[in-house]
């Protein structure tokens, strides 16, 4: 197990490398000159010049790379264009409002898929089927922009039951953060909801057909310990993997769901810094949900190969 | 008993072998309930791409002064905008700018990712590693972070769009097709081909790409769903066709602004949307099913 994290460790690397280096490029790829901007609009060539060079900006590009990410490794993102405010202290006012939002969506997600793919297996055929891969159809194809809007719509605007957006930190008013966490976790968690019933249903499909679900059968156990006991420990464990994936795809949805809401997370500071051309945040915000993403899919890696031997012990695994 | 049954069958099977493997893959499709609903939902929104200047009502541009945020009434079936624009008729033409963008994305992943991956995966080596690698990294980029990326070096449009979509398709078509290049190399018929004689080039893509050909189509279809839900999204961010194209995504992010007073315009171009993807869905799975029975349903 030991040698195998290692291993997949190490294979980190040159991922989180080219990751940072593809980040970095998108700083110097986009249109307009940084040193310009930093300058001022009055700012003389020499200005200008003098500018490029305290910045570093006139080195060479794997030189620039080098120093980019040695400020990165000692925590220094830089400063944001537009407010002055230290890049990392944007991010991490913003990256656990994203975190509280996703975690809310996936937990919601699985309580709602579980039940729901584990009945639609038992009852294969059934109405009850019908209905659950009618709510995977539906639930697959809605769009989570347009989800959040008739939510809205309904919800907010014609009922008045909840608030259409915002954030209130749960910290300081349990009852109205909780309230303004409903419509955003269900609009980035009914999609979630969608794939792992799917998913639950199928695992679940292949396992009540097992010689050793029939044989709890024969030794006459209860319906309700042959399944849960039984059938969905095995079923589970494809669906850690796919939790896992799901959920750095969350984090990717929750850019589009915190712009509806508007959600104070990573994925809102990203759209606004975008909106202001403001590089710096967009650079170091991106390069953050990439690292967690890269960071949950080593967790799930792990995890799966926890629970299936088979992985570890295979050559080159991962 | 079996003489008996042995002629019913016979025509059957010659009938199937006569057929070529297209035209029995599309009666699979269509044998399969959900493939019957795909392809009426796809054949409707193609039809309305195509007839948009026929069927639609207004120019999708034109603003009607005076009709602004009008309900749904006999003049506008479906209401009208914030500038007073039909919303029927830009729904209409925004069903074009869903499809092409949909279309050229899939091609750019196809092209480039079933190249590089076809190449690398026969290759092996430092070639191979080197590309997989770029691919692995580019997948560790959450799509929508990978667009929004790209459309921030291109500048927002809807073929930018349609270009930053296309890279992020790239790495799945690359892996589906170097796995597919990995078993097929084995194979005695590439050996044979290389005993006669043939050039690299001449064995990836004339002796093993038609085999690799059924499960990249299926993923052109998975990927198309996907494309013209990552342009929608990129264009109600403001990062995709830019006023006053008429995309859904726009329209829906504009609508935002209007809820209060225009339900309506907040719900329309939603269900146009919503309906295409379910389209491209059920026929993506449908073709799974007929085309590349081994691969097990996993949610997108």
């Amino acid at each position: 197990m030991v040698s195998y994290i290692i291993r997949r460790l190490l294979q980190l690397i040159p991922v989180i490398l080219l990751s940072s280096f593809l980040v970095f490029m998108l700083l110097h790829l986009v249109p307009g000159d940084p040193a310009e901007t930093v300058a001022g609009p009055d700012a003389t060539p020499d200005v200008i010049a003098a500018v490029r060079v305290k910045m570093g900006l006139d080195k060479p590009l794997l030189v620039q790379y080098a120093i980019w990410l040695e400020q990165i490794a000692q925590g220094d993102l830089g400063k944001s264009y537009i407010s002055k405010m230290p890049v990392i202290d944007l991010v991490g006012y913003a990256f656990p409002a994203t975190m509280q939002l996703a975690l809310s969506s996936l937990l919601l997600a699985i309580v709602i898929s579980l039940p729901l793919g584990v009945i639609a297996a038992i009852r294969q055929g059934s109405k009850i089927d019908l209905f659950v891969q009618g709510y995977t159809a539906l639930g697959l194809a809605v769009p989570n922009f347009w989800l959040g809007i008739l939510l809205i719509l309904l919800f907010a605007l014609v009922l008045g039951m909840l608030p259409p957006g915002g954030r209130i930190d749960p910290m300081q008013n349990p009852g109205m953060g909780l309230r303004s966490l409903i419509l955003p976790s269900i609009t980035l968690g009914l999609h979630m909801s969608a794939v792992f019933t799917r998913f639950v249903r199928t695992a679940m499909l292949e396992v009540l057909h097992e010689d050793y679900v029939r044989t709890a059968r024969a030794k006459g156990l209860p319906e309700r310990s042959v399944v849960v006991g039984h059938a969905l420990r095995s079923a589970l464990v494809p669906v850690v993997t796919v939790v896992g994936l799901q959920f750095g795809r969350l984090l990717g949805g929750a850019v589009v769901v915190e712009s509806v809401f508007a959600w104070p997370g990573v994925g809102r500071l990203i759209i606004q810094a975008v909106e202001q051309r403001d590089y710096t945040v967009v650079s170091a915000a991106l390069l953050w949900l990439v690292m967690v993403f890269v960071l949950i899919n080593l967790i799930t890696d792990i995890t799966y190969a926890y629970l299936d031997p088979r992985i570890r012990l295979s050559r080159g695994g991962g | 008993m079996a003489t008996q049954a042995a002629p019913a069958i016979k025509p059957q099977s010659e009938r199937e072998s006569a057929q070529s493997p297209w035209v029995q893959s599309t009666r699979r499709i269509l044998r399969n309930p959900g493939g019957r609903i795909g392809v009426g939902l796809l054949v409707f929104f193609i039809a309305v791409a195509i007839f948009a200047p026929l069927i639609s009502p207004y120019d999708p541009v034109i603003q009607h002064a005076g009709d602004e945020l009008l309900a749904p009434n006999g003049q506008y079936l479906l209401g009208t905008d914030e500038f007073g624009r039909d919303l029927l008729s830009r729904i209409i033409w925004g069903t074009r700018i869903s499809l092409t963008v949909g279309l050229i994305s899939v091609a750019i992943g196809f092209a480039f990712g079933a190249t590089t991956g076809l190449i690398s995966g026969y290759l092996g080596g430092w070639v191979d590693a080197v590309v997989n690698r770029l691919w692995d990294c580019l997948l560790s980029f959450p799509t929508i972070l990978l667009g929004i990326a790209v459309v921030l070096v291109t500048g927002p449009g809807a073929v930018n769009a349609a270009i930053a979509v296309g890279i992020s398709n790239i790495p799945i078509f690359a892996r589906l097709a170097r796995a597919c290049a990995l078993t097929e190399k084995e194979r005695d018929y590439v050996l044979a081909a290389r005993t006669l004689g043939s050039d690299n080039s001449r064995i990836v893509f004339r002796h093993i790409m038609p085999n690799a050909l059924s499960p990249l189509i299926v993923q052109s279809a998975v990927a198309m769903a996907f494309a013209v839900l990552l342009e929608a999204s990129l264009s109600f961010l403001g990062l995709g066709a830019q006023p006053p194209e008429p995309s859904w995504g726009s329209m829906l992010s504009y609508s935002r602004q209007f809820l209060r007073v225009a339900w309506y315009y907040g719900v329309f171009p939603g269900v146009a949307l919503t309906m295409l993807l379910i389209g491209l869905n059920y026929f993506s799975d449908a073709m799974r099913d007929a085309l590349d029975p081994r691969q097990i349903n996993v949610g997108r």
